[in-house]
């Protein structure tokens, strides 16, 4: 049996699903399977409301919904709805990927914690695993792991909802299915979302690093510390600015420190640490101002910005201390 | 003793120190363990002998030298995990663990486990693969740990109260099988107790701990031959004295001294000789500790 | 087995007379196996060292013999040899020691022993 490095780290990552299954499988599947059926229930009670108004009235007759859409000079405009609903219907699972910044936050925050207070870490100690490999298993799991799951979670709920909105919309005489099959956008959405994984992972390493370094220190009341001294160091800073009235950019502190140590897990968060990297909508536009933006291209450009790069070496840098403290922290 | 470390010895320990704030937990601990025997190491609560195992364990720093199977463990820890094993306390496996994810994860992870004699183990208790810790009494978390244990091909055995809180079929149980399935000359076993009379006749050495110093270190068959208990009657209580023993108590109205290096010849002339338990022979040692 | 060691002897003479105590008794017979050092260790809750001790002591007896890869077998006329040695040792010793405490009770050895026959009868 081989007990290489690569097997070990196989087998501790198992170890964290074994642990945190509910947390990291179940919580995301039951989000996916109550936001399906919510979405189709919610779906077919709207269409049916609206098949009751009817659309028009011409010539004193009353025109469905179902007529309008399946018109000839409504095609431009149903191709044009189509497409859209091809390209961005992945952004359907938002309630998922709100999830999973507070599960991997929950995650990292008891990951090096957990273990001490029941003293299971004893055990884990006894073996021929080094400290090194497991906290580095659970940086996987909280960079990796976790987010495909979410992932995959969240394609397969979108495209349930989908399905289930095309059916109702077919049993209204409405047929979508087919041209959104052809649509090249149904099959990259869930790519494109999977494309986001990287930049998610760099801009989420500073808060892992400081959730798991705490995580390794505290010997009670984790949340607390780990939440705490950021908010204090924020309050400290901004009564020191009010008190020696020097204009400090407390702001600069806010975001690229406490923000980033605390809100990393949330995906997308790179918008909220740069809201520069979003392009200005221009006023004249009647399309929706998502439709403009290439979530794909211009997340990856976030890859330019100096404070990605120095956040994540800030976030490896105290997965280090999170090590050391691994090595070395004595428990009572 | 040489102020070196020994080469042969499986432990060897020069100078130990470690403080914690003002105190000192260990205060110039010197010993060797040699391969093939098992060693109580056994001293009162704050005696050191709990830091003396972390020490040897790499789970805390420390001055001075300490070699176990020829590693330093505050260096080379990694490595030295995969020829000793510990069991630090009584059921400490965690509470979501299954017995055959533990099972499965040992042997996914320890090169000298053979997971065969694990399941053997584990066949002859009440355990199911799919049974959580959770689910589980003290006991049967033991006999899981002990599986597990039993079925490393360790060097080296460190027990820190293993049987603590256990009921006495469990414990009784629990050496019965180191003794039978697990321990060979190849091996040595470090157990650190309370219950010393429950490892009186297994230990085949002795290390008293104190105050974070060793106040005694000896085999089995040393101790048998240094000390001796008199029976002393009124008449003899005086001369008895004058041989300084090392500890007095009375039992049925006659006092009962212990005397460390005494010959039995002068002894027999003033009562009857016996061996004294360990647990006499610790509380006399230790009588200072507790003045 | 939970035994009750005696304080009075070390625990490897003990043992040894116990094993000893079978072979009289017959419980070990010449040509049989001695439970295995581990066995014995498992069972008693003794260091192994201590059961070698024994056997050893048993050995340079000549009561028992070491047979390579097999283990500890109890010898031929092991028995005889022992309760030679019990006879003559209860009569230079045990059996004198007797005779003086029924003299110092002030009994009749000669009545004693009609009287245990009847009642053994």
């Amino acid at each position: 049996m081989s007990t290489s490095p690569a097997n070990k780290m196989r087998w501790l990552i198992r170890r964290e699903l074994w642990e945190h299954k509910g947390m990291l499988l179940w919580t995301p599947v039951l989000i996916g399977i109550v936001m399906t059926v919510l979405g189709t229930l919610l779906t077919a009670a709207t269409i049916a409301n609206t098949k009751l108004k009817t659309a028009l009235t011409v010539n004193g007759e009353p025109v469905s919904w179902s007529a309008i859409f399946n018109t000839m000079s409504f095609a431009p405009h149903r191709k044009q709805i189509l497409e859209t609903v091809a390209n961005h219907y992945t952004n359907v699972a938002a309630p998922l990927f709100l999830a999973l910044g507070f599960l991997v936050f929950f995650y990292c925050l008891g990951a090096l914690y957990d273990d001490r207070r029941d003293r299971s870490v004893l055990f884990w100690k006894s073996l021929p695993v080094s400290d090194t490999q497991t906290v580095l298993s659970k940086v996987i799991v909280a960079l990796l792991v976790a987010p495909l799951i979410v992932l995959a979670t969240a394609s397969l709920t979108a495209l349930a909802l989908l399905l289930a909105l095309s059916g109702v919309l077919a049993a209204n005489g409405i047929h979508v299915l087919g041209e959104l099959a052809a649509l090249p956008g149904l099959y990259l959405g869930p790519v494109r979302l999977f494309g986001l994984l990287p930049v998610y992972c760099l801009w989420a390493l500073p808060t892992v690093g400081w959730l798991l370094m705490v995580s390794g220190w505290a010997r009670s009341k984790v949340f607390i510390w780990a939440v705490g001294v950021p908010l204090l160091l924020a309050i400290l800073v901004v009564w020191i600015d009010k008190l020696t009235q020097e204009q400090a950019n407390v702001g600069w502190l806010q975001i690229n420190v406490i923000a980033r140590a605390l809100l990393g897990t949330l995906p997308g968060s790179w918008y909220i640490f740069e809201p520069g990297l979003s392009p200005q909508v221009s006023a004249t536009d009647h399309g929706a101002p998502l439709a403009q933006l290439d979530l794909l291209a211009n997340s990856w450009s976030s890859l330019t910005l100096p404070a990605a790069w120095l956040g994540a070496a800030a976030g490896a840098a105290m997965i280090w201390v999170a090590i050391r403290l691994r090595r070395w922290r004595e428990e009572g | 003793m040489n102020t070196e470390l020994d080469k042969n010895s499986v432990i060897s320990a020069r100078a130990l120190r470690k403080q914690y704030g003002k105190q000192a937990a260990l205060d110039g601990v010197s010993f060797d363990i040699a391969p093939g025997r098992i060693v109580g190491l056994i001293g009162p609560n704050g005696s050191g002998k709990t830091t003396t195992l972390k020490a040897i364990l790499g789970l805390t720093g420390f001055e001075g030298e300490l070699s176990v199977l020829g590693r330093d463990p505050r260096l080379q820890r990694d490595a030295l995990m995969e020829d000793v094993c510990f069991i630090a306390d009584v059921a400490i496996l965690p509470g979501w663990l299954k017995v055959s994810d533990a099972v499965d994860f040992v042997a996914g992870v320890h090169p000298r486990f053979d997971r065969s004699k694990a399941e053997r183990y584990l066949a002859l208790t009440k355990l199911s693969p799919t049974m959580k810790v959770r689910s589980m009494s003290k006991g049967m978390v033991v006999q899981l740990h002990l599986a597990l244990v039993m079925a490393i091909d360790a060097k080296l055995l460190v027990l820190d109260e293993p049987t603590l809180g256990l009921d006495i079929l469990y414990r009784k149980q629990f050496y019965q099988n180191l003794l039978e399935d697990y321990f060979d000359e190849n091996k040595t076993i470090v157990i650190t107790t309370h219950q010393i009379e429950e490892v009186e006749h297994i230990l085949s050495d002795l290390l008293f701990i104190r105050d974070g110093r060793i106040v005694l270190a000896a085999s089995m068959e040393e101790v048998g031959e240094r000390y001796v208990e008199v029976m002393v009657g009124p008449q003899q209580l005086n001369a008895a004295r004058a041989l300084l023993p090392l500890g007095e108590r009375s039992v049925f109205g006659k006092s009962v001294m212990l005397f460390d290096g005494v010959s039995r010849e002068q002894l027999a002339l003033l009562g009857e000789l016996h061996a004294p338990s360990l647990a006499d022979l610790f509380v006399a040692t230790m009588k200072g500790s507790y003045q | 087995m939970s035994i009750a060691w005696h304080d009075n002897s070390p625990i490897y003479r003990q043992l040894k007379d116990r094993v000893i105590g079978m072979m009289l008794d017959g419980a070990l017979q010449s040509g049989d196996a001695l439970p295995s050092v581990r066995q014995v260790a498992a069972d008693y809750q003794l260091n192994p060292i201590t059961v070698s001790r024994a056997y050893q002591e048993l050995v340079d007896e000549a009561l028992v013999e070491k047979r390579r890869g097999l283990g500890m077998y109890v010898l031929e006329g092991a028995r005889d040899k022992l309760l030679a040695s019990e006879r003559e040792r209860f009569m230079r010793e045990e059996w004198p020691a007797m005779l003086e405490r029924i003299a110092r009770l002030g009994l009749d050895v000669e009545q004693l022993l009609l009287a245990s026959k009847g009642a053994g009868a």
